[in-house]
């Protein structure tokens, strides 16, 4: 037993690596993406929407949403790929005969989704700092909460990918992953709001968007990353998101078992 | 002992009353079937006999429905990690990863499997050598030809000296000078005394290469013999006319 623990650790070691090398190429062309997405959405809505009576504080409020979501965005190209391999070149069924579980193969690939949207999140700071400038004090985050939300946002985004992928299934699927789930999810997740707002304005509808796990990602960030006292409890956003990452992954192991008939 | 079995020669792999159900099709119906240590089996069939279904459950890509495979009698599926060190499986259609180039290819599969920079350095050397690939090391699969391709995945396959190779029509394809040589290098397998399923539609490959043939015949085995002893029985020159007068027996029976 230990034996194989330590053998699939290695094994998943070299496998996240090598998902890691291939991601690693592609990494300044998101970079460049995400910056101009993000300084897009930054400036809009934290200096030209002031004009039209949005809060002076909305810059930093959209900030730390855009940080909560940028793995959200990579769950399309990701999943792409996969069915693109899946449907093409099949290099995952090779991964799934090497002496490892498929657990091993399913997790080297949601480490590697992970630590691509870490390093990307991370890029974001520093354009947030430069672009909100006085209204965004680097000494109001607290460090610890920041780290652990994005990883766990980050590691539920690369669980997300798994399930989503599994669950699409086929290249011709492709367009229901932008409208049935990042979308919705992105934009009913507290992206433009807080769910204190929400509360106020509809208790039932409030309830029914706690069933959004990017809600959870949005709260957490902006409560460790700003320090707002009106969000969700950090820790309580952190306890959601891991059941999130727990039903993902069984959905998503259930579902690709489904699809690639694995042993 | 199963017909034309190699004398003095151990069971390596049993096959035991193997089926396959993909929804209401049933591609294998009940499989059994002994593979001898050193042994060079040729697996048969037309299109949609259950040949690439058969390697692809021995290679452990996809689980039977029912049935087991025992390796060196015991259940490959009690440590499926464990059986994977000891098989190599090519399958019909090249799984290179793109991305990478071709000795990278082969410098993670050896990690994968556990082996040391140095084993993998000194694997990577020989099997190079053997099939022909230096100059190819550094390209990407995508720019290859198909019969490189397949050298490639051929020596993926042998990266970590495994025991068992299962070679899912290897030659599909290929310039028949590149199929002799990959012929040659197969003979070379039995050699060192690895053993070889090798399954093809080319019944020449098979008369040439192989110890034993299987014939399989809409998932089940219609018949297992040595080249030799099948052409003796059915008064033929070549597994290529005892094949056809297999078939053709099928037609009949059906009609």
């Amino acid at each position: 037993m230990n034996v194989s623990i330590f053998r699939f650790t290695d094994i998943l070691c070299k496998l996240t690596k090598t998902h890691f090398y291939i991601a690693r190429q592609q990494l300044l062309d998101k970079a460049i993406n995400i910056y101009i997405w993000a300084f897009c959405s930054l400036f809009v809505m934290g200096y030209v929407m002031q004009s039209f009576g949005l809060a002076t504080d909305y810059g930093c409020f959209q900030l730390a949403t855009v940080i909560g979501t940028i793995g959200l965005f990579e769950v399309y190209g990701n999943c792409f790929r996969c069915i693109a391999d899946i449907e093409g070149d099949q290099h995952i069924n090779y991964l799934l005969t090497v002496p490892a579980s498929p657990a091993v193969v399913w997790w080297s690939m949601i480490c590697s989704y992970t630590l691509i949207g870490l390093i990307l999140s991370a890029l974001m700071l520093p354009l947030g700092k430069l672009l909100m400038w006085n209204s965004f004090s680097l000494t109001a985050i607290s460090w610890v909460k920041f780290s652990i939300i994005l990883i766990l946002a980050n590691i539920f985004y690369g669980v997300f990918t798994i399930a989503v992928t599994a669950h699409v299934g086929a290249m011709s699927k492709m367009e229901n992953v932008w409208s049935r789930f990042i979308f919705p999810l992105w934009f009913m997740g507290g992206y433009l709001f807080s769910w204190e707002s929400i509360y106020s304005l509809s208790r039932p509808l409030a309830y029914t968007l706690l069933c959004n796990p990017i809600l959870f990602v949005m709260e957490g960030m902006r409560e460790s990353l700003l320090g707002h006292q009106d969000c969700l409890p950090w820790g309580i956003c952190c306890a959601v998101l891991c059941g999130f990452i727990v039903a993902c992954w069984v959905y998503g192991k259930y579902k690709m078992q489904r699809l690639l008939d694995f042993v | 002992m199963h017909e034309g079995a190699p004398m003095n020669h151990s069971i390596l792999l049993k096959i035991k009353n193997i089926k396959k159900r993909y929804g209401a099709k049933e591609a294998l119906k009940g499989v059994s079937l002994d593979i001898y240590k050193g042994e060079i089996l040729g697996l048969l069939g037309v299109n949609g006999a259950g040949k690439t279904t058969l390697s692809s459950i021995i290679a452990t890509l996809h689980p039977p429905t029912e049935g087991d495979v025992e390796f060196n009698g015991a259940s490959i599926y009690k440590d499926v990690a464990d059986y994977r060190y000891q098989i190599g499986y090519c399958p019909q259609r090249p799984n290179l990863n793109p991305e990478l180039t071709l000795e990278q290819n082969l410098r993670l599969s050896g990690s994968y499997y556990g082996m040391a920079d140095e084993h993998i350095n000194n694997r990577l050397t020989h099997l190079v050598t053997q099939f022909g690939l230096r100059q190819y090391l550094h390209q990407k699969a995508n720019v290859l030809s198909g019969g490189y391709k397949q050298r490639f995945m051929i020596a993926r396959a042998l990266m970590h000296n495994p025991q068992l190779v299962i070679l899912d029509e290897p030659t599909v394809g290929l310039d028949p000078h590149i199929r002799r040589q990959l012929w040659q290098q197969i003979r070379e397998l039995k050699q060192l005394g690895v053993t070889v399923i090798l399954t093809t539609h080319y019944l020449d490959e098979a008369e040439q290469l192989s110890d034993r043939v299987c014939v399989l015949d809409d998932g089940l085995i219609k018949l297992i013999d040595t080249p030799d002893k099948l052409k003796a029985d059915f008064k033929m020159k070549n597994l290529e006319d005892v094949f056809i007068a297999l078939m053709s027996e099928n037609t009949s029976a059906t009609e």
